[in-house]
């Protein structure tokens, strides 16, 4: 709390003990939105200068953490809209469907399948992937979601229900019976 | 319980985030409903699967830049921003010509060569009683400061109120000319 009063009073010391306080989950939910770690650091790193720059209009019920974290996770959808061309990966790509069909009846490597995963998932469009990684490995509800976004109920449920329905027809040769990871 | 309600509780439901009453409800659809049981085998090996991307592993040295980071980019932007409010007065100064040739030259483009229909104007003071009578005295103001704001920048006022009234349009040089007949009267 002391630091929270701190940092709006442009006390860089407070600010620097809740930046590494928080750094590690901000950077995490970054990194797990735009797959690229220097992307990430960059992009976690500009969600606290914003902070601190716009400390004056900081209110405190709504928790330093909290609002960091909505900073960030709106800066990764803008670099993913604008980066669209720099993902590396498309859903569509026939390379992933060809090398899924052949790994599909054999035991898969663990590295394989990650970078399988990765791919897919970078194959999302931008909001799609941000409701996806919020709910699936943020734990976020439907309606944390729709606050942090700034979108309706609605949206997140139609959003994530496409992510999945996609992620699911570039993985679903990995669910078959008998490619179990190794 | 229809298959489309089901699906709209699968996800929750294949977390285990849903409530007992609906859970129940849920679990008597599916004794009756294959599809929608392949549809949670399916939903549930997907989620498996993603599962196992659950960790990301962060080195122990990755974010020991992180804050000296977020201070170079802090200082960046100061730098940045003082950098800009210097160009303040040179955009005001700007604005200020842009201002003032829109209005002396409606007529962009007509021009005329030197020496034409118009007298020398003796002084700049003369100029500046035209151009007040002309255009009020708002814009004599506006063009003292900035001839000012150039002259402190080590600028001078390029091009004379000779100059001007050469680019003048017809319409302009013939009120521009009968205003300063009307001051020479005046004068004389």
């Amino acid at each position: 709390m002391e630091e929270i009063k701190g940092f709006i009073s442009g006390d860089n010391k407070a600010f620097g003990e809740l930046v590494n306080r928080y750094k590690e989950r901000i950077y995490t939910v970054v990194l797990r939105m735009v797959g690229n770690r220097d992307d990430a650091k960059d992009i976690a790193q500009d969600a606290f200068v914003r902070a601190y720059r716009n400390r004056q209009s900081f209110r405190e019920e709504s928790g330093f953490y909290t609002w960091v974290y909505r900073i960030a996770v709106n800066l990764a959808i803008n670099f993913l809209n604008r980066d669209r061309e720099r993902s590396a990966y498309s859903l569509d790509d026939p390379r992933l469907g060809e090398q899924s069909a052949v790994v599909s009846n054999q035991r898969i490597d663990a590295e394989e399948l990650r970078r399988a995963i990765d791919k897919a998932i970078a194959g999302l469009p931008a909001r799609q992937r941000a409701v996806f990684v919020l709910r699936q490995y943020e734990l976020k509800s439907n309606g944390e979601i729709a606050s942090l976004l700034s979108i309706t109920e609605g949206a997140v449920k139609a959003n994530y229900f496409q992510a999945i329905r996609k992620l699911r027809q570039v993985l679903g040769r990995y669910l078959k019976e008998g490619s179990l990871v190794s | 319980m229809n298959c489309a309600a089901f699906r709209e509780h699968l996800d929750d439901f294949a977390r285990g985030r849903t409530v007992e009453y609906i859970s129940e409800a849920l679990r008597t659809h599916l004794e009756s409903c294959p599809e929608c049981r392949t549809e949670l085998a399916d939903h549930a090996a997907l989620l498996s699967l993603l599962e196992t991307q659950a960790d990301i592993e962060i080195k122990p040295t990755e974010l020991d830049e992180f804050l000296p980071g977020v201070w170079n980019k802090i200082e960046k932007e100061r730098g940045y921003r003082a950098w800009s409010y210097r160009l303040v007065p040179a955009v005001a100064l700007a604005v200020v010509l842009l201002v003032f040739v829109f209005r002396q030259f409606p007529d962009r483009g007509i021009s005329r060569e030197a020496g034409g229909t118009v007298e020398n104007i003796e002084s700049p003071e003369a100029y500046s009683s035209l151009i007040a009578a002309m255009f009020g005295n708002d814009i004599v103001q506006e063009i003292e400061i900035a001839e000012q704001e150039l002259e402190s920048h080590g600028w001078f006022f390029i091009g004379g109120y000779e100059d001007m009234m050469i680019s003048m349009g017809d319409e302009d040089l013939k009120k521009l000319e009968s205003k300063l007949e009307e001051l020479r009267e005046n004068k004389g």
